[in-house]
């Protein structure tokens, strides 16, 4: 993530590339073109694997989105699973019973706090604390990511007991889950996310400690709201504009546009409004509905009710893990377990919805069923591409008063710029590039 | 994909994406080195490396099974000690969502959490489409790089 690079054009035109996923070269990266001393164009260029996905789900059993769509995303499969189960039980006319629509909420906070504490410590940490990666912050700093990866390790308990393994849950189905925890189990994690609430209060008081550039946006925020409590597996869609309305209107509101320069398509509201999913949308539509433990952390970070600066997100997020890991010691105390690990879904011709708060924001799912349960047409709007016009009028603001900076500095600027909405674009290859030398 | 618990400690790990043309060679070697290494040896398939420092905790030898690019041709399989240094690697860059292979063992090894022995079997690759099979080239070299990593745990 630090090989960005500049180059100057002709006359009075410059370049600045930032190749934000080296190893895969045009799969993701920022390309600004300054005309003039202005910035003339911002473009974000994702790939985006969804689209492959909608066209590999049709024709499949209604079974299987859970499973398939688990496999976009390494860093959030619950998500996708949670999104395409909700959807596929809309469009049966299934509603999963409140124990299991429990464990669903459990499960998805380990995945919260899971990638919160990676983005947080691993990735977002060492750009405010003036180191060029997390190895380096390691080497100065080994309790901090010490205390990332402990937090890291209690999301990963939670997917893996309900999940039935950490990457890529294979517990999950249609109805609800294949097996139920037992109590040990339960037990057994109640221990662990008691010992990690001291680390997410620490958290968020190391991040509240850091500096923050002096900027804001306006647009508007969009997220889910449920009847109780912060918004996580389920609740309608609301936006700071003061729209509200189920997940079945969601394609009435936002429409999304093929870009040119991006494999991955661009969402508004009502087709003109650039609007903000994640984080910073959820707090600021939700921030009433926190705990009073980790309302209270929010409060003496210097949060107030809303926050619209961007790069105070990594606080939003550290109160959000604060919230994930009280949220499920809640659940465990209160579970009153489950007559069984699911139930019955018959599949029925129609169309149904789901929407859930993935860590990065808002996972859209719709599916059209056939009698037989047969997959006809599915559609999957993942945070990042709803994003993705708001991240690069951000960069654009971000950009033109900084444009007398060394380009290292400026790239390594715009990287900061662009993890404060940890997007969803690298999702994809992890191989090594490897240099070797003939002697 | 365990081919049970071992108390000496091995672990044979697969890194990669099945749905991501030559990505998939990470698992698919570990998948075929179960049938070749000792029985109780623990094999697992990981998509993301962030996890790995937590997966390998208290192992005593590890085996990283994954895809390179090096510019060799296709197939090619490299036997890479970690233990001793940084991998030679080109970027190792994790994007903005997670972290590489390279980064996370510098990683632990900032944190002195690297395994006594950490060796990375890498096949060389040259395609990562999203819902592309694996090459026919590296496809045919699974079997090679199941050997080398059965080798290294055998030898280890």
């Amino acid at each position: 993530m630090n090989s960005g690079t500049a180059g100057s054009g002709d006359g009075g035109s410059r370049t600045l590339h930032v190749p934000m996923l080296a190893r895969v070269e045009g799969e993701a990266s920022m390309h600004v073109v300054i005309y003039d001393g202005r910035v003339s164009e911002v473009e974000l260029r994702i790939f985006e694997p969804p689209r492959f996905f909608e066209a590999l789900l049709r024709g499949r059993a209604f079974t299987e989105p859970p499973d398939i769509t688990a496999r976009i995303c390494g860093i959030c499969p619950v998500a996708y699973q949670m999104s395409a189960c909700q959807a596929i039980e809309d469009a049966c006319g299934v509603t999963v019973p409140q124990p299991l629509q429990d464990l669903r909420r459990l499960l998805y906070c380990g995945e919260w706090i899971e990638s919160h504490a990676l983005h947080i410590y691993l990735l977002h940490a060492p750009d405010f604390l003036g180191y060029p990666s997390a190895i380096d912050l390691a080497r100065d700093r080994r309790d901090l990511v010490e205390r990332g990866l402990r937090l890291k390790k209690a999301g990963n308990a939670i997917m893996t007991v309900l999940g039935g393994r950490s990457i890529h849950p294979v517990n999950v189905r249609v109805g609800g889950f294949y097996r139920l925890p037992t109590a040990g189990e339960l037990s057994g994690l109640r221990a662990t996310l008691a010992a990690a609430l001291p680390d997410a209060l620490a958290t968020v008081e190391l991040v509240a400690g850091f500096d923050f550039p002096d900027f804001s946006h306006d647009f508007e925020y969009l997220a889910l709201r449920p009847e109780r409590g912060y918004p996580i597996e389920a609740g309608q869609v609301v936006t700071s504009g003061g729209l509200a309305f189920p997940a079945a209107e969601f394609d009435a509101h936002v429409t999304e546009e093929h870009v040119r320069h991006s494999n991955a398509l661009h969402a508004r509201l009502h087709g003109s409004e650039p609007y903000l999913t994640g984080p910073l949308a959820r707090y600021a539509l939700n921030s009433a509905a926190l705990s009073p433990l980790a309302s209270g952390a929010a409060r003496a970070a210097g949060l107030g009710p809303a926050c619209r600066n961007p790069f105070r997100s990594i606080i939003v997020r550290a109160v959000e893990v604060t919230y994930a890991v009280e949220e499920a010691l809640r659940i465990i105390d209160s579970w009153p377990g489950a007559a069984a690990p699911s139930v019955a879904v018959a599949p029925r011709a129609g169309t149904g919805y789901g929407a859930t708060e993935a860590p990065r924001g808002l996972l859209y799912h719709r599916y059209q069923l056939a009698g037989d349960g047969t997959i006809t047409g599915a559609r999957i709007v993942p945070p990042t591409s709803q994003n993705q016009i708001s991240i690069e009028h951000d960069l654009r603001a971000f950009v033109q008063p900084r444009l007398g900076l060394p380009p290292d500095e400026l790239t390594r600027q715009c990287e900061q710029a662009i993890r404060n909405y940890d997007p969803c674009i690298s999702c994809a290859t992890h191989f090594l590039d490897l240099t070797v030398e003939h002697r | 994909m365990t081919a049970g618990n071992h108390p000496a400690g091995v672990l044979v790990i697969g890194i990669g994406r099945r749905d991501r043309g030559d990505d998939a060679v990470g698992p698919a070697v570990a998948e075929r080195a179960m049938d070749l290494v000792p029985p109780g040896v623990t094999v697992l398939e990981q998509a993301e490396p962030a996890g790995l420092i937590d997966a390998w905790a208290g192992a005593g030898l590890v085996v990283i099974a994954d895809a390179v690019r090096s510019g060799q041709r296709p197939g090619t399989v490299h036997v890479l000690h970690a233990c001793h240094g940084p991998l030679p690697v080109r970027t190792g860059a994790g994007g903005t969502h997670g972290l590489g292979l390279a980064e996370v063992i510098e990683l632990g090894r900032a944190l002195q959490r690297l395994p006594p022995q950490l060796v990375v079997v890498g096949v060389e690759a040259q395609r990562f489409g999203l819902g592309e099979p694996m090459s026919p080239q590296v496809r045919a070299c699974v079997e090679l790089a199941a050997k080398a990593v059965a080798e290294v745990v055998r030898a280890g």
